[in-house]
């Protein structure tokens, strides 16, 4: 038995009578205490995930069920949804194709978004972008100009082709990315990572959210995408800002010196301890440490964005905007530092693919803030020795459709939401290098080889990080909840 | 996972089942009485009583069913006290509904002496899972053993051999620890009446390591003071002296052999090179918390840990080998980028026999440091990215290090031609010399767009 169950349960007769006569009336008392021993019971299901349990120290961390490939994640996240067709899925031939209507053979009433359901016509648009072949450990990959930097590290990468997501809208399609379901309230990738493996940094939160602005439209970008649902809540994403305070609230105000504050927080714990001893409530727990951490976070964030040991060179090939705070080439060079000070999981969000008209001007501008710094990232990463045991995933929450939104000209068209298939990438942490896995129709519109859902790849990064998707689970309400829900297949193909 | 208010109430049932059986014994005593005068009980005596009966043991069989599904319980025990009380409570129900159907009111006297008489067994039953088969007649049964054992030859202090499993180890698990490790009640779930039941250990694992009674639960648990939680007995049981325990310890040592003594008296085989299961010492695991380090199980099946500095870059050669050391057998990727460590600290890690992954990153070691390690037989990933290990590191690189896969030497003063050696030497090795990739890309041709393809067949 869990220590925190045995605990729990030794709440004594005389306690249960005592809290029956304090209550109005005996019987809501026992329900009262009936439903906190259920909770308790809950909760200490949830403690034990797995076998390494307590080991870690961790916050939470049951440990990993299996060795693990990976033992960190950096995730970034293309929000609005990068076009698959421009960037990475080479079509040639569909350049004898312009302007052809899209066939029904191709399209066999999918779905639209209210934004294009209304055209008269779906007119093919061939990508504009030339395309170059990068040595890879296959026949090599194709990447368009668009991303010479991500080209070069093709050696580096696993590109499938054959994603696909239930979702058609921003919000979603995130979420479902993010936490494995459609419908908010359940809890984040980070979160889960968190919970199963625990913190590996004393004085950094487990699960880091650093968020760029982007060129084109932007979405908006809620904090329940890093949120824990019903986890507890040390398994929140923490955001840091660009600029000076990168965690808001986290400086002493004038006045308190750190001492002042040492003190303070002796004295909050020490209450806090009380109470918590008198309601058993784990958030409590959760409180303390928190307060713990921003008070270690104090010293610790200051010295994070602190870039002046970083030296010319490795700045340089971050790029030009590596010294603009809140840049995806800042944010790349802050996961670094991220990961080798031992957070868990850093989710870099760059926002505004959403390119519905004016795709060619707008992907340009995208694709120029994050190639060269992604690539960098992982070049930074593997030269350090990291890379072996970081999981780098590059995904959009869906792609986008072969046909133009709106006009179509040779050099400018528009593309709609696509969720049937599109392409991510992936690197490190024990996925295969150098490969390309599944392959579209000729129209990148539907997966003709591997289809690969988020449920899959869920339980497929899991497995990398040491952990069985069907055993990760919480106790919520009566039930037991995955990332993966009842879904999800480990697919070996990915694996190094 | 057993709801925990279930289970709550599933554990009021030694405190219920009292109830059915003080009243069946008052009702009985007080029909008796009435027998005696010739003077029926009332019934407003009688009804009551029934009716209490009734619910107590309606109270008690449901309490028990609760508790059973628990684990650490089953068996045949269980079985005759589960069917036994159920039988009791349904006695107990017809024996009350009796009284309101006139009809029915003959069969009151048989049913209430029915549930007097079933209760005793179904008592017993449940007694002999809560404190061990045999706890009513134990005395009489040891005052016969003792006096046996005053006549025959053996004492009882002859040096543990090894292969005296029946004649001196079991009567001891059989004496203090079966009543709740046994068939039918497995605490923990552990039982210790049968050699396999002992070798399959319980919750946490196995019971005993043979060949290392230091490290045997069983042992650890029944040394611990008698007031510890976790101590075996638990809290206000007998417990067996220190040499009885020395017995055991003894007995485990020489390789907690389960034969007769004829076959043990072989010398013993050469323990099979099974991978075991290492624990950690918690002192040390705490010690490097403090400290800020990271420590990870990152196999459960052989308890390989992964130990991460990434947090506490100020870190020291002596701190580290202090931290260190008592952790070293167990280490199986470490991480000591960016801290302050030198050629000092490696000399605890070359003591590192299950060591997979090492950084070295951005530390102070030097070539001749690195020369210490190239014993590791199992070492396959060195990152010695940004240490000033300079030309001789290619040297020192291509001999030893039996296993070695991969090394990183990004900004570690090794030089193309040093590089080169060492490709020479080790041609399987991948020298990871962190220069970015120059891949271009080759181009597809020009493209102008048309319509002109035929429609998709
Ligand atoms: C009165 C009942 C009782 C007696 C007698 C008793 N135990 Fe236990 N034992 C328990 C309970 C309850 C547990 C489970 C709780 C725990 O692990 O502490 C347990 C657990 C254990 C465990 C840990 C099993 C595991 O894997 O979790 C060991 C080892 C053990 N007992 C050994 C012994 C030995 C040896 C004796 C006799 C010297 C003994 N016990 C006598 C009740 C008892």
């Amino acid at each position: 038995m869990h220590p925190i169950e045995e605990h729990y349960l030794d709440l004594t007769r005389r306690r249960f009578f005592g809290a029956c006569a304090q209550s109005v009336s005996g019987a809501v008392g026992a329900l009262a205490l009936a439903s906190l021993l259920r909770g308790a019971s809950e909760r200490a299901a949830n403690t034990a995930t797995g076998p390494g349990a307590g080991v870690g120290g961790a916050v939470g961390g049951g440990g990993v069920h299996f060795p693990p490939r990976a033992k960190r994640v950096i995730y970034m996240h293309m929000e609005g949804a990068p076009s698959q067709i421009d960037l990475f899925d080479y079509k040639p031939e569909l350049r004898r194709r312009f302007n052809q209507d899209l066939p029904d053979s191709i399209r066999r009433g999918q779905r639209l978004t209210g934004m294009t359901s209304g055209q008269d016509r779906f007119p093919v648009a061939p990508s504009m972008f030339r395309f170059s072949r990068y040595a890879n450990n296959e026949s090599g990959a194709w990447v368009s100009e668009l991303m010479p930097h991500t080209g070069s590290i093709a050696r580096e990468i696993c590109f499938v082709h054959s994603m696909h997501t239930e979702a058609i809208n921003h919000e979603p399609g995130i979420t479902f990315f993010q936490t494995g379901s459609q419908q908010p309230g359940r809890p984040s990738f980070g979160s889960w990572i968190s919970y199963g493996l625990g913190s590996a940094s004393a004085n950094l939160p487990t699960f880091v959210v650093l968020i760029s602005q982007g060129f084109g439209n932007m979405q908006a970008l809620s904090a329940r995408f890093w949120g824990c649902g019903f986890l507890p809540s040390e398994h929140q994403g923490c955001r840091l800002r660009a600029g000076a305070d990168p965690v808001l609230f986290l400086r002493d105000p004038p006045g308190v010196d750190r001492a002042d504050r040492r003190a303070m927080l002796d004295l909050v714990g020490e209450l806090n301890r009380r109470e918590m001893e008198r309601t058993l409530d784990p958030e409590i727990r959760a409180r303390i440490a928190q307060h713990e951490m921003a008070y270690r976070m104090q010293m610790s964030v200051p010295e994070l964005v602190d870039l002046s040991g970083e030296d010319e060179a490795t700045l340089e090939m971050y790029g030009p905007q590596v010294r603009t705070p809140g840049s995806f080439a800042s944010n790349c060079l802050l996961a670094r530092r991220l990961a080798e000070r031992g957070v868990r999981f850093i989710q870099l969000y760059m926002r505004g693919w959403d390119a519905h008209n004016n795709l060619p001007a707008e992907i340009r501008l995208q694709s120029a803030a994050v190639d060269q710094p992604q690539a960098a990232l992982v070049k930074d990463l593997k030269r350090r020795g990291m890379l072996d045991d970081t999981l780098v995933i590059w995904a959009g929450e869906f792609g986008r459709t072969v046909y133009s939104q709106g006009d179509l000209t040779e050099t400018n068209y528009g593309r709609d939401h696509h969720p049937r298939c599109f392409t991510i990438w992936m690197a490190g942490g024990g996925v295969k290098p150098g490969v390309s896995i599944g392959r579209t129709d000729e129209y990148s519109y539907n997966i003709v080889e591997n289809p690969i859902d988020v449920h899959d790849l869920h339980a497929t990064l899991l497995h990398l990080l040491g952990l069985d998707h069907e055993r990760l689970v919480f106790r919520h309400e009566g039930r037991d909840f995955r990332l993966t829900d009842v879904f999800g297949k480990v697919r070996r193909e990915l694996l190094a | 996972m057993l709801d925990a208010a279930l289970q709550f109430v599933g554990r009021t049932h030694p405190m219920v089942l009292h109830l059915p059986i003080g009243i069946v014994a008052a009702l009985l005593a007080l029909e008796a009485l009435a027998l005696l005068r010739r003077d029926p009980l009332p019934r407003s005596v009688r009804a009551p009583l029934a009716w209490l009966l009734a619910a107590s043991a309606a109270a008690s069989v449901a309490s028990g069913l609760l508790l059973s599904s628990e684990d650490g319980y089953g068996g045949r025990t269980l079985d005759l006290h589960k069917w036994l009380g159920i039988a009791v409570g349904l006695a107990a129900a017809a024996c009350a509904v009796s009284l309101h159907i006139p009809r029915a009111r003959p069969l009151y006297g048989p049913l209430v002496v029915v549930c007097g008489v079933l209760i005793i067994p179904a008592g017993h039953f449940g007694a002999a899972m809560t404190h061990g088969e045999g706890f009513l007649t134990a005395p009489l049964r040891e005052h016969a053993a003792a006096q046996r054992s005053r006549e025959g030859p053996n004492g009882g202090t002859l040096p543990v051999a090894g292969g005296e499993y029946a004649t001196r180890i079991a009567p001891i698990f059989e004496r203090y620890c079966v009543s709740c490790h046994g068939e039918s009640t497995r605490k923990g779930k552990l039982a210790l009446h049968t050699p396999a039941a002992i070798m399959a250990g319980g919750a946490t694992g196995p019971a005993l390591e043979p060949r290392d009674a230091e490290a045997s639960e069983l042992v650890f648990r029944m040394r611990l003071p008698a007031d510890d939680d976790a101590a075996m007995p638990p809290k206000g049981k007998p417990r067996p002296d220190e040499a009885t325990i020395a017995l055991i310890a003894a007995w485990i040592d020489a390789g907690a052999n389960f034969e007769d003594d004829e076959q043990t008296a072989a010398p013993p085989a050469a323990p099979a090179p099974r991978p075991t299961r290492l624990e950690a010492p918690a002192e040390a695991l705490a010690a490097l918390h403090a400290a800020h380090a990271h420590v990870e199980v990152i196999d459960p099946a052989t308890g390989a840990l992964w130990v991460s500095f990434a947090s506490a870059p100020g870190i020291g050669d002596d701190a580290a080998r202090r931290l260190l050391a008592p952790v070293s057998p167990m280490v199986a990727e470490l991480s000591l980028a960016r801290t302050a460590i030198g050629d000092p600290t490696l000399d605890i890690v070359a003591d590192m026999p299950r060591l997979r992954v090492l950084s070295l990153a951005h530390t102070r070691c030097t070539a001749e440091g690195l020369g210490r390690l190239s014993a590791l037989p199992l070492l396959e990933v060195l990152s010695l990215a940004g240490v000033s290990v300079g030309e001789s590191a290619a040297r020192v690189l291509a001999t030893g290090f039996p296993a070695l896969r991969k090394v990183h030497v990004w900004d570690s003063g090794m030089d193309d031609a040093g590089i080169a050696q060492l490709r020479a030497a080790r041609p399987y090795l991948m020298v990871e010399s962190g220069q970015p990739p120059t891949d271009a890309g080759e181009p597809e041709p020009d493209f102008t767009f048309s319509s002109d393809a035929p429609p998709p067949s």
